[in-house]
């Protein structure tokens, strides 16, 4: 065990000693944290004065937290709009739209009022950042395995004491982690910068106030919490599928194209889906890249999973799949790299 | 030299990656322009025989004038009505092209609500921060010399086109980055760089091999996308309608053209502005020596574009001309404001350029020099 962890902090050396990931490191922090606040500077807006409003509005809710909504009758119309057009195009089954109905009723009714600009504006940033977390990761873990390829070290490893058990698992783990731990880093930094420019306050407030056709009874606090364990599975996936495409192409130019495939092509695809199990992949698909749309409407939907009679809202049944499919790829790839024959 | 370069496209195109993602991506391509046509993909079921129906109506109406009457009819037909059934799909958003319309009477008013915009120009702030007072001037002056009112045509392949021709772009330009990327930064990479410049033809010839094949490359392909794409629409939606006027797929349009010049001007815009692009992937790949951090950098350098973000200090006239020639650099041709046939002029000593004029000509011109920079610093490197 402590040789593992030996290697894997020569492994996280090798990663974070390299001036290139150091780069893309820092500029993806500045990325992410300027865009959480960049429309309210002059310059990137084309409104004035956007700091004084926000801070006006900030006041003015402020004033009226705990306030009582009772006026919902636009948001129950449109929530049975939505599920009638889900059932319509047989995304739903008749017995799904009774669960999405007593998760809709099960919402408390009146909702209360709290400001939540700080969480709303980290959700609609977050697909920028699930964006740039995704290019940070494969940028920096595709080169893991090539490299030892092309400085011609593949070979002395294979042939080492522990090249072909413990030095592949400490690969695979260090990967893995790399990209969990961007993930947090980079989701922490937006999040903690959207807090302190719009407020911090709202923590109570339920998520519907952001996303009103959610129908889980959740608050903002618990959506950016699952929102976060959603990334970091995607990450953990994507990374995992990047780690087994370096292996299996020994080259990091490859595996970049094919990456960057991954992350921008899939959004760019749209496929207006009239069939329920296309639909249902597609949806699948989407959830191991990162959703170009909007990933919080993504995972908050309101079309649950069917499995066996039982229903799984999306951001459980997505986040099991990409956790289970990433300790699948992981496995894989350890096994193309212990099986690669050198020269 | 011939020989050289004969090298250096084999050296690209033997790479079996290249060829794998070439191919797929054409094949996505091709797809794409008849996806509507093709059963599972298409929103509505029996989409062949919808558009040939849609097509006989619209080719029946083929010259008829665009006045109030047949606006109060497209109206009247297409309300309430599924947007993909309807036979004037291609002319449908026309009416609605400021927004959403609601009554007749608004969808009749439509060339009064048009001049409208434009007379308006001037007291826009917001389109007015783009174009100079002389240049706001010259868009109405454009816009009185377009005859009214337009006559209707079926114009199924070339909207097809026109519509897609931004998703060929993005596809195309991440192809000829691939594929570029590794021109002189595989020298480099496998260690030959020293022998080439200390060899007979290695800092001449072999350097305008080099070059020429960047540019044969980019443009090459770019012809083939284009030129497929267009094919297919045409062959797949029908070839009429090439003489209607430009107006009737981008009503915001100023240009006097019709929709095949239009077509073809489209097309030599992608062309150049894949030269330009391939110049710069060629530049970094001298830059870095590496065609993995080449590829990261012209992936980061599209992304803006391709992801349709927008760029700051956009308000400010010189730096939004600035952005949409290098950076907003994926020809639109149904966006208004940036696109090659949007109606803002470059102004050039007073002389007011159309940017679909302008901006191939900035990109040959500017594509050219970065080819030689790039040729220039794989010409000076000190190996070792």
């Amino acid at each position: 065990m402590r040789d593992l962890c030996t290697l894997m902090g020569y492994e996280w050396k090798k990663l974070l000693l390299r001036k290139g990931n150091v780069i893309v490191l820092v500029i993806s922090l500045a990325l992410v944290c300027f865009v959480q606040f960049s429309l309210l500077l002059p310059g990137f807006t084309p409104h004035e004065n956007m700091w004084e409003q926000m801070r006006e509005v900030r006041a003015y809710e402020r004033a009226r937290a705990g306030n009582e909504i009772t006026a919902l009758h636009e948001y129950h119309a449109n929530f049975a709009e939505t599920l009638a057009f889900q059932l319509e195009r047989g995304r739903v089954s008749q017995r799904g739209g009774d669960w999405v109905t007593q998760q809709h009723e099960a919402v408390p009714t009146p909702w209360i009022f709290y400001p939540t600009a700080g969480f709303g504006n980290f959700f609609s940033r977050s697909a920028f950042m699930t964006l740039v977390i995704f290019t940070a990761v494969a940028v920096s873990i595709a080169p893991l395995f090539p490299n030892e390829y092309r400085t011609g070290v593949a070979a002395l490893q294979l042939a080492s004491k522990y090249g072909k058990s413990k030095l592949v698992t400490a690969k695979l783990l260090t990967a893995a982690t790399f990209g969990l731990m961007v993930a947090l880093f980079l989701t922490l930094s937006a999040l903690g910068t959207s807090l302190a420019v719009f407020g911090a306050d709202g923590a109570r407030a339920m998520l519907q106030l952001y996303e009103p056709l959610s129908i889980y009874n959740l608050t903002v606090v618990q959506g950016a919490v699952i929102l976060f364990a959603n990334i970091a599975a995607r990450i953990l996936f994507f990374s995992a599928g990047v780690v087994l495409l370096s292996a299996k192409l020994r080259s990091a130019f490859s595996t970049i194209i094919i990456a960057f495939v991954w992350i921008f092509m899939a959004g760019m695809i749209f496929i207006p889906v009239a069939i329920p199990w296309i639909f249902t992949f597609s949806r699948l698909v989407i959830a191991v890249t990162p959703d170009m749309v909007s990933p919080v409407r993504s995972t908050f939907s309101i079309v649950p999973y069917e499995i066996f009679g039982v229903f799984v809202p999306p951001f459980i049944f997505e986040g099991v799949f990409s956790l289970v499919g990433g300790i699948g790829l992981l496995c894989c790839a350890g096994w193309v790299f212990k099986r690669a024959q050198v020269g | 030299m011939l020989t050289l370069m004969g090298y250096e496209w084999k050296k690209i195109f033997m790479q079996k990656r290249v060829i794998a993602v070439f191919a797929v991506i054409f094949i996505l391509i091709c797809i794409g322009q008849v996806g509507d046509l093709i059963q599972p993909l298409s929103p509505i079921p029996d989409a062949v025989q919808t558009m040939r129906n849609n097509r006989e109506h619209a080719r029946a109406l083929t010259g008829r004038e665009l006045d109030g009457d047949f606006l109060y009819e497209i109206f009247r037909e297409t309300e309430g009505q599924n947007f993909w059934l309807s036979p004037y799909r291609n002319i449908w958003h026309i009416i609605r092209f400021m927004g959403e319309v609601e009554s007749p009477e608004e969808a009749v008013a439509f060339y009064t609500n048009r001049d409208n915009r434009f007379a308006m120009l001037p007291e826009d702030e917001f389109l007015m921060n783009r174009v100079s007072e002389g240049g706001a001037r010259w868009i109405m002056q454009k816009n009185e010399q377009l005859p009214a009112p337009w006559v209707f045509a079926y114009t199924g392949g070339f909207d097809i086109f026109l519509n897609r021709a931004n998703t060929v772009a993005i596809f195309l330009f991440f192809v000829i980055a691939i594929c570029i990327a590794s021109l002189f930064a595989a020298e480099h990479q496998t260690g030959v760089a020293p022998i080439m410049l200390a060899a007979k033809y290695g800092k001449s010839k072999l350097i305008w091999a080099k070059i020429f094949t960047a540019a044969g490359i980019s443009l090459g392909l770019s012809l083939l996308f284009t030129l497929s794409t267009l094919a297919i629409s045409l062959l797949a939606f029908g070839a009429d309608g090439g003489w209607a006027m430009l107006q009737l797929r981008i009503p915001f349009a100023v240009y006097s053209l019709t929709l095949s010049q239009a077509a073809w001007i489209l097309i030599i815009n992608v062309c150049l502005r894949a030269f330009y692009l391939g110049a710069l992937v060629a530049l970094f790949s001298a830059l870095t020596r590496s065609a993995f951090v080449s590829l990261i950098l012209a992936t980061v350098y599209m992304a803006p574009a391709t992801l349709y973000l927008s760029l700051p200090f956009n308000e400010i006239r010189w730096v939004f001309n600035l952005n949409r020639l290098i950076i907003d650099f994926i020809p639109h041709p149904t966006e208004h404001a940036v696109s090659t046939f949007s109606f803002f002029p470059y102004e050039i000593f007073g002389l007011f350029i159309p940017p679909f004029i302008f901006e191939p000509i900035f990109s040959l011109v500017v594509g050219a020099g970065l080819l030689c920079c790039a040729g220039w610093v794989f010409k000076r490197a000190q190996v070792g």
